[in-house]
């Protein structure tokens, strides 16, 4: 092929700059949505585990809601849908003064998305628990907050952490679908460079040695957190 | 009788193939096809129409290219394959041989030219913007403290960044885009106050949206765009047929009827500065 490589084209400014604030935004994002995702799977996948019929019926509804529709249509109907379908003032809000409208939006909707995953993986955990260790507790005498609080939330997660690893790992990629509303993360800054300049292969080679070098670092700390707060004496 | 045709079918063939062929004309013969690259939504010059048949302003020149290698290769029943290449794999496919001549709307500029050749202008346009009648936007100083959107990684992008801080005007906030689809979207749902793109795309996009009463384009054009097919480099007689081509078609006069079929019923009239260009571009024989 008659291609005229030249890798310094990375290393020479704005382009430089460009891939390193893709970069930061990357990660920005991927934090920004981990802050909402948590939290808020904790809570819906163990609340799956209630024995209120409503309650369990509203966040099993939600996880399938949200999980069967493709992220990039959320990413639209956040961005583009729902300040349309919210009353005009909070509507023109959401458009003209919220600080970041790309950014917020973009992380919000990675944050509900993934929060689902999450929620999945700590009912799958909890489920992990032997029934006869649950009810044990439940003979000791705890309540069934109690037991949750502090055996089968503590057991479950240990047991989910490595699918909360690929979880967290599909977020860091997934956020590169920000771009179709305008985020400038790092995939955006890559095709911005390659568009620039027409040097394909090196500007989305960096970007896959990024996204790699990333996964990587993130597979790392949390095989560390695994062997950290694992248990011993307990099977797996 | 018969070694007398025999002897001039050689004849002819030799004389045809007589000027050795070289890169892009030689696959072409080689392979016995010719691979077209088009955009699919670069209304109206390279698009699917509702037959889902490539088509546009710069389709119908591609066929009058087409037309003439046929004519030089003296194979008309070449085939001709169409090839849907997106702005972000454009390069590597031309330049990989998977699509010979790209037909779409791409900027000529002197850093793109370092990668692959261009044919001589087909297209010249400027930048303006699309605002809402209502909005009071004129000119460039209006757009201070409003926003602007403008398609990533484009030509218009850098320009109106360099512009906004050279010149000074206070608080604009730029707003980017994946394409023109979302770029229109934006504008319509009051995400952003201007779109900033050339002339020719806003009238296209304009044209289609359904609140394109409130629309209109304004402002002086703040920069200059002219389109060109794109090949492959150091390919110089590949070169010269396809601005042989266009060369003829200026002559002709083709371009006034491109314009009446494409342009037109957009709202898009020739300038002086198109035809100027039709007329350089009109190099003599």
């Amino acid at each position: 092929m008659n291609y005229q490589w030249r890798w310094q084209v990375l290393l020479e400014q704005p382009y430089l700059s460009w891939v390193g604030n893709g970069l930061g935004c990357t990660l920005a994002l991927t934090a920004c949505a981990l802050l909402i995702a948590t939290p808020l799977g904790l809570i819906i996948g163990a609340l799956t585990a209630t024995p209120n019929k409503l309650v369990k019926g509203a966040c099993t509804g939600f996880i399938e809601l949200v999980r069967s529709v493709p992220l990039l249509v959320q990413m639209f109907l956040w961005f583009f849908v729902l300040p349309e379908l919210l009353p005009h003032s909070v509507g023109s809000w959401l458009k003209e003064d919220l600080p970041f409208p790309e950014f917020s939006s973009a992380a919000i909707c990675l944050g509900v998305y993934t929060s689902c995953r999450v929620a999945l993986q700590v009912t799958a955990g909890i489920s992990a628990v032997p029934a006869p260790m649950v009810n044990a507790t439940l003979a000791l005498g705890m309540t069934r907050r109690q037991c949750m609080r502090y055996v089968q939330l503590p057991i479950g997660l240990r047991v989910a952490i490595p699918s909360l690893a690929s979880e967290l790992i599909a977020l860091l990629k997934n956020s590169s679908i920000a771009l179709t509303i305008g985020v400038l993360e790092l995939t955006a800054q890559t095709r911005r460079v390659e568009n620039y300049t027409f040097h394909a292969f090196e500007a989305f080679t960096a970007a896959t040695i990024i996204y790699l070098g990333c996964s990587l670092l993130l597979l790392k700390i949390t095989r560390r957190t695994e062997s950290a707060t694992r248990i011993h004496g307990l099977i797996r | 009788m018969r070694i007398f045709l025999v002897l001039s079918a050689i004849i002819f063939t030799y004389s045809v193939q007589a000027a050795e062929l070289t890169g892009t004309l030689k696959k072409i013969a080689d392979s016995g096809q010719v691979t077209i690259g088009h955009r699919d939504a670069s209304f109206p010059f390279s698009f699917y129409d509702e037959q889902k048949r490539a088509a546009g302003f710069s389709m119908d020149i591609c066929a009058n290219v087409v037309e003439n290698i046929k004519k030089q290769l003296n194979k008309p029943d070449l085939e001709v394959k169409y090839w849907p290449v997106a702005s972000q794999a454009r390069i590597p496919l031309l330049l990989g041989g998977t699509v010979d001549l790209e037909c779409g709307t791409t900027t000529i500029t002197l850093g793109r030219l370092a990668q692959v050749e261009f044919s001589t202008p087909f297209f010249v346009t400027g930048t303006r913007f699309l605002v809402r009648k209502n909005s009071g936007i004129k000119d460039l100083k209006d757009l201070a403290n409003k926003r602007v959107t403008v398609v990533q990684g484009t030509t218009n992008e850098r320009f109106i960044q360099a512009l906004i801080a050279e010149r000074n005007i206070p608080n604009v906030r730029i707003v980017q885009t994946r394409d023109a689809a979302e770029a229109i979207l934006t504008f319509e749902t009051r995400r952003s106050d201007v779109l900033y793109s050339e002339e020719v795309v806003l009238n296209g996009l304009a044209s289609k949206s359904r609140q394109k009463n409130e629309f209109t384009v304004v402002g002086d054009f703040l920069t200059v765009d002219t389109y060109g097919l794109m090949m492959r480099r150091n390919d110089a007689d590949f070169r010269l047929l396809v601005n042989r081509t266009l060369s003829e078609m200026y002559k002709r006069g083709d371009m006034e009827k491109l314009y009446k079929k494409w342009l037109e019923p957009i709202g898009f009239s020739m300038t002086d500065l198109a035809r100027a260009s039709y007329k350089l571009g009109a190099i003599d024989e």
